[in-house]
């Protein structure tokens, strides 16, 4: 038994104990607040230089909006804009775009940066431009690389950085339209849709975003291709994204031959400051933002990938209205919900790597009556053709997989089976996948996500000699082939929509974004 | 109130008057004294607890108020010496209050109601200081830029010339500061 001496020590202790976790753990939140409190702070800011930059008329405007957000965020007094001489020598001019807290003291060392031309390496923006890298002098007027330090020291400034408008500078000049690149396709709205809110700033950047992206996931080029659409989301998507009804929406998707991502880096691209790229080019903000645009319009948004593929991001709005004229997706106006799904008692042979697609496909398929072999892969895809008798009515498969490609054991079953109908299912846009070459002519195609009652009546169309999609794909593709030669990719998902646009292709002339 | 002016509280009162005056303060003050730094609580809870220590050591409350301000900034130094780090000097540091330090407060206590303070550098001798506080704690704040001394071992003197609790809109404090001999 303790003596009492003994147990007021333990309990001391304790206090004692208990006192120090009480500390580490404020220590802890408020280590945290501080980093958030950071991050709202730059996130905040990269908010309002994105907006300006897309209210700005030109790149310059853009920079201008830029660098004065920036010091006004960051207290400094002087901030400054360099370009560099396009002959490739890397050689910084001073630019006429400024901030200057006090114009008139901060006269003489504007004057003085305005004679200043800086080599690579030489002063701070030169050691920018050179490293590629933030840098940060501590105090400008003793630093020996730093050419205007008597300028600096004659008006006070000691601190000098440089950090964020190198790549201002890229994203201001990636918003302006170009046309040199057979991968840079115009994005023009088909259909006579509208989304609902349409803040044309807002969705300028979600389209801005999902581009840089594409274009950083394809450091080696690639084919980047931008499609619109009217399409219906049924009543499975919207049960599994919170906030989305089902009926028509309208279609964004920014599809690129990338580097793809695994499933890892598929369930984190939305979280805010989550980057892959390495330290410089991205802020991990881009698809942050995208994914809060378009939630705040009443959106959802889909990802497919496969590693050293692809990437396609569809984004999905609600419409406002139909514009006068327009006709809605046919899926539309069918009222699915209503209608029983078609049935069928043939042998379907599905295909496909994503066990959650492959179980949930199986089971519809079979409650509707057909027999089903399913297979993860193309070698098993084979191998259960080779061990059934019967014919197989139609193969339903997934393009990319790994392994076998869908078209590519396809061609292998086909001489087999030269009656079965092939149906490929991708998260690829439509005319993605025949622009890349993915579909052959004579390929029916449904996109992901889709949900039970679309799998069921495509499969149903496809197997009844209804259900080619590819030539029509390329049927729209080449009638709305630009006067250069150049196709506009825009392809839209129901056979009406796909008149409106064409007609509406028609109608105005050719033009960017 | 911040949680953490509590936590200083505690921590100045433990350290000058033993591990059970704590206690024993909170007992008189008739407040629980579960306090974590990123709260809120009353300002009732301080001025019960000055109140109480005016009694128990038998000094006014301004002088009690005074020395916690005192004390409280070396404390803050122990614990935020980023915040200090940056400038050489006390005067520094009392020139930054407004632009750098307030700032970084309101960082990590979002909402803070901190004072504002205005400014006279012209004297290389004297600095003088006014000081516009919703809560008045004008002995607290002379504490404080006392205190803000003892981190850069410097001595300070500083008069209170006006003073909100006289009437005036503002209080103002003349500053002398030495190298400590």
């Amino acid at each position: 038994m303790s003596e009492p001496h003994d147990e007021l020590l333990a309990l001391r202790r304790r206090v004692e104990r208990e006192r120090k976790a009480r500390l580490e753990a404020e220590a802890i939140a408020e280590r945290i607040t501080r980093e958030l409190y950071a991050k709202a702070e730059l996130m905040g800011l990269l908010q309002r230089v994105a907006v300006a930059a897309n209210e700005a008329q030109t790149a310059d405007e853009a920079l201008r909006a830029a660098v004065t957000h920036l010091c006004k965020s960051t207290g400094w007094p002087v901030g400054h804009v360099y370009k560099p001489v396009l002959d490739g020598s890397g050689v910084l001019l001073a630019s006429d775009i400024w901030y200057l807290e006090d114009p008139a003291r901060f006269e003489a060392f504007r004057a003085k940066t305005m004679e200043t031309v800086l080599p690579p390496g030489i002063g701070l923006p030169g050691r920018l431009a050179q490293s590629g890298h933030p840098a940060w002098v501590p105090d400008v007027t003793v630093d020996p690389n730093f050419p205007r330090a008597e300028a600096a020291a004659a008006i006070g400034i000691r601190a000098g950085g440089r950090r964020v408008l190198r790549n201002l500078r890229e994203r201001a000049e990636r918003r302006v339209p170009r046309r040199d690149g057979p991968d840079r396709q115009p994005v023009r709205a088909r259909g006579g849709a509208r989304a609902r809110r349409p803040d044309a700033g807002q969705f300028e950047q979600v389209i801005m975003n999902l581009i840089v992206n594409a274009r950083d996931a394809m450091p080696r080029g690639g084919r980047l291709t931008i499609e619109t659409a009217l399409v219906e989301l049924d009543e499975q998507y919207a049960r599994d994204h919170v906030g989305v009804q089902p009926g028509t929406h309208v279609m964004l998707a920014v599809s690129d031959t990338g580097i793809g991502m695994d499933a890892a880096t598929r369930e984190r691209i939305f979280e805010p400051f989550f980057t892959t790229k390495p330290e410089g080019p991205g802020t991990g903000l881009g698809l942050a933002t995208v994914f809060g645009i378009v939630a705040q319009s009443g959106g959802s948004i889909w990802v497919y990938s496969e590693v050293e593929q692809g990437t396609t991001f569809k984004v999905y709005l609600p419409p406002v209205a139909l514009a006068p004229g327009a006709s809605p997706p046919a899926a539309a106006t069918a009222a699915p919900a209503a209608t029983a799904r078609p049935r069928g008692t043939e042998t379907i042979l599905l295909v496909e790597d994503d066990d959650g697609v492959r179980f949930v496909g199986e089971d519809v398929l079979k409650r509707l009556g057909y027999t089903v072999l399913s297979a993860r892969n193309g070698e098993e895809a084979l191998r259960l053709s080779a061990a059934h008798d019967g014919p197989i009515a139609i193969l339903v498969s997934d393009i990319v997989m790994p392994g076998m490609a869908g078209p590519e054991f396809r061609a292998q079953l086909s001489p087999q089976r030269p009656d079965m109908k092939v149906l490929f299912l991708s998260g690829y846009a439509a005319g993605t996948a025949v622009h890349h070459g993915i579909l052959g002519p004579d390929a029916a195609f449904l996109e992901k996500p889709f949900g039970p009652e679309a799998l069921a009546r495509k499969i149903r169309a496809v197997i009844d000699g209804l259900g080619c999609d590819a030539r029509r794909y390329r049927r729209f593709i080449s009638q709305t082939s630009s006067p250069s030669g150049r196709s506009a990719t825009q392809p839209t998902a129901s056979s009406s929509a796909r008149r409106a646009a064409s007609s509406a292709s028609r109608r105005r002339p050719r033009g960017g974004a | 109130m911040k949680g953490v002016v509590f936590n200083l509280l505690e921590e100045f009162v433990r350290r000058a008057h033993g591990e059970h005056a704590w206690e024993a303060l909170l007992a008189r003050a008739g407040v629980d004294g579960a306090y974590t730094s990123l709260g809120n609580y009353a300002d009732a809870d301080l001025g019960a607890l000055v109140t109480a220590a005016s009694e128990m050591l038998g000094q006014p409350p301004p002088t009690i108020v005074r020395a916690f301000g005192r004390a409280a900034l070396p404390l803050l130094a122990e614990k935020y010496p980023n915040f200090f780090r940056p400038f050489p000097s006390t005067r520094s540091f009392l020139l930054a209050l407004n632009d750098i330090i307030h700032p970084e407060v309101n960082k990590l206590y979002r909402g803070a109601e901190t004072p504002t303070f205005q400014f006279d550098a012209s004297s290389p001798d004297v600095l003088v200081m006014g000081c516009t506080s919703a809560r008045r704690l004008c002995q607290f704040a002379q504490g404080l830029i006392e205190g803000a001394a003892a981190p850069y071992r410097e001595d300070v003197t500083s008069d209170e010339t006006l003073c909100m609790h006289r009437g005036n809109a503002r209080c103002e404090f003349r500053i002398a500061l030495r190298s400590a001999s």
